[in-house]
């Protein structure tokens, strides 16, 4: 399999605080993998310094073959790599459909063509019926989707999903997992952060841990589940299963 | 392009609008006041520079405080020209456009690094600068300003006219293709990315807006559009000086003009222009006598619309529905 993304010896640091250490692990195309780790693991960081909002202190990313690691944000996303954020960032003054719009924006200027990218993928996302509807308005799940949908319209080959399913009710959820599912099965690879087990254990083909900002370990959902030391570290530290 | 400019509206607004074009263009021949002309003439130019400020603070979300140095610099493009080499106008104001554009570039790149108060106050402190400068050049008169009255010129040819009604038909006609512009823009990618930005600059670059050119860029087109209109205040005045032009005050008002028609919209700034001009020039006719009085009531009128109009004047009619609408419910929860 080929890898889309490989983060090599990621390291970050905010003055004195070693957000990111030496953080090591491929993402293969197709694939989802999924992001867990205790509050403050490092995992948000983790997707700033792939997505260019910030540059690694020391390390490198490689998407799709090209070296990454001292891009630009707007030119990381051109590249094709889509991203939603943990507090959702809508265009509150903007209809939903302009939300999405300004994603579907980036590969054309053609106002009918980008439209037609919105209408597909506001239905692909469940929004259609709240197209008109300023994203402020929205409720959290909607809000979150959203998010999706503004990532999904620039035709990401990799998507970030910081937390996609925080604060969503049982239904909600189910009809989260079933998204991410469906765009996995569109061709696009994920990297999803999530605090939810069930959730990762559903979705992903593999899970990254993190812990205080290093890598615990990488494996398949039941080697991870298994692993006493994560066990201790995360699941049995008084754990967050439905935050 | 006819559906870019006219698509959004109904038929009743088209027609609103075809009326309120025809009252505009009847108005100076029902009037010899030559105040009225006055008035109407700093209406539409002060639409002009309320429309281009509009685009930077309003569309893009970067509030300049300075507009006044490309309304100072666009006078200074027209009459130094002329008066250093006759330079007709026709010429002079696309190149005073075309030169504050260029300035805007070359100070945006810095200037546009600086967010919200910070850049706020750093424009407003290039404006101060720049008037200090253009005082004290020789180049530019200093103090004494420009005069750009020429004897026997052609008119149409240099712009200059007797009556003032022609500088109200010219200005009016240039101001509608501002805002024809204005309007599909409006619809265009550009603008989608400056109300991105606007809106949240992470969400922005995450959709590969390259924000600070997308910053720079408006602020070109914003300062080219107030330039427009400080080559046409000077134009129309044939004299201007700095201390008049490149002030603080002035600066404001151009935000004013925005902000109380209807930040980030496009047809606010004109609504904003007519009302904000009437006000202090009616103020002033009737109470400057009174030494400053005009200012006081001009500040409070200013300070109740946007007390209780955030959103400015154009939010006004759907005010107005949304109490009717809840006094109705109110009346019938009643019985
Ligand atoms: N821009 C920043 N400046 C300074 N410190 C930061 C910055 N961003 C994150 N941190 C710190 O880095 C650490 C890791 O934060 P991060 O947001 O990556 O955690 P997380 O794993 O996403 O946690 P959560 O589950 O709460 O979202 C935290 O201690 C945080 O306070
Ligand atoms: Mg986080």
């Amino acid at each position: 399999m080929r890898n889309i993304l490989e983060i090599t010896d990621a390291t970050k640091q905010f003055g004195g605080l070693m957000a990111n250490e030496g953080i090591t692990f491929n993402v293969g195309e197709g694939e989802i993998v999924g992001v867990v780790g205790p509050n403050g693991a490092g995992k948000t960081t983790l997707f700033n310094s792939v997505s260019g909002a910030h540059t690694l202190t020391r390390g490198s990313i490689v998407f799709d073959g090209q070296d990454v690691t001292q891009k630009k944000a707007h030119e990381i996303a051109r590249l094709g790599v889509g991203r939603t954020f943990q507090i959702p960032q809508s265009l509150n003054e903007m209809t939903v459909t302009e939300n999405v719009l300004v994603g579907a924006l980036m590969h054309t200027a053609d106002m009918k063509k980008a439209a037609e990218k919105v209408q597909e993928t506001l239905e692909l996302c469940n929004l259609a019926h709240r197209k008109d509807m300023l994203a402020g308005k929205l409720n959290v799940a909607q809000k979150k989707r959203l998010e999706i949908a503004r990532a999904m319209a620039t035709d990401p080959k990799l998507l970030l999903l910081d937390e996609t399913m925080a604060g969503l009710t049982a239904t909600e959820r189910k009809d989260a997992v079933d998204l991410i599912l469906k765009i996995n099965r569109m061709g696009v690879s994920i990297l999803t952060i999530e605090h939810n087990m069930d959730v990762v254990m559903t979705v992903s083909n593999r899970v990254v841990v993190l812990v205080s900002g290093k890598l615990l370990m990488v494996g398949t959902p039941e080697e991870v589940t298994s692993n006493p030391e994560v066990i201790s570290a995360y699941l049995g530290g008084g754990s967050d299963t439905d935050e | 392009m006819l559906k870019t400019l006219f698509g959004d509206y109904s038929k009743k607004q088209l027609a609103i609008g075809a009326v309120l074009i025809v009252i505009a263009l009847i108005l100076p021949q029902l009037t010899k006041s030559l105040f009225m002309y006055n008035l109407l003439i700093l209406i539409v130019i002060w639409s002009i520079l309320g429309m281009g400020w509009n685009v930077m603070g309003g569309f893009c979300g970067q509030v300049s405080n300075g507009h006044s140095m490309f309304y100072g610099f666009g006078a200074y493009c027209v009459g130094l020209p002329l008066q250093y080499f006759g330079l007709s106008p026709w010429i002079a104001i696309p190149f005073g456009m075309c030169f504050c554009a260029c300035v805007a570039w070359v100070i945006g790149k810095p200037v546009l690094r600086l967010k919200g108060h910070a850049f706020a106050i750093c424009t407003m402190a290039l404006a101060e600068c720049m008037r200090y400068i253009c005082v004290n050049m020789e180049f530019t008169n200093g103090a004494k300003g420009v005069n750009m009255f020429k004897k026997g010129v052609n008119p149409i040819l240099f712009l200059q006219f007797k009556d003032p009604r022609v500088y109200y038909y010219l200005y009016f006609v240039i101001m509608l293709i501002v805002l024809a512009v204005t309007k599909i823009l409006s619809k265009k990618r550009f603008f989608y990315y400056l109300r991105t930005i606007k809106g949240n600059e992470d969400a922005a670059a995450s959709v590969g807006i390259d924000v600070s050119r997308y910053k720079v860029r408006a602020y070109m087109l914003s300062a080219a559009i107030v330039s427009l209109g400080g080559s046409l205040y000077a134009q129309y005045m044939l004299y201007f000086d700095p201390a008049s032009m490149m002030t603080l005050n002035v600066s404001m008002m151009i935000v004013l003009v925005a902000v109380m028609g209807g930040i980030g919209t496009v047809f606010g700034p004109i609504l904003g222009a007519i009302v904000i001009e009437c006000l202090s020039e009616f103020t002033r006719a009737s109470l400057g006598q009174y030494g400053g009085l005009d200012m006081v009531l001009y500040g409070c009128l200013v300070i109740i619309i946007v007390l209780f109009l955030p959103g400015g004047l154009l939010t006004l009619p759907a005010k107005i529905r949304e109490y009717m609408d809840r006094k109705a419910s109110k009346e019938g929860a009643a019985k």
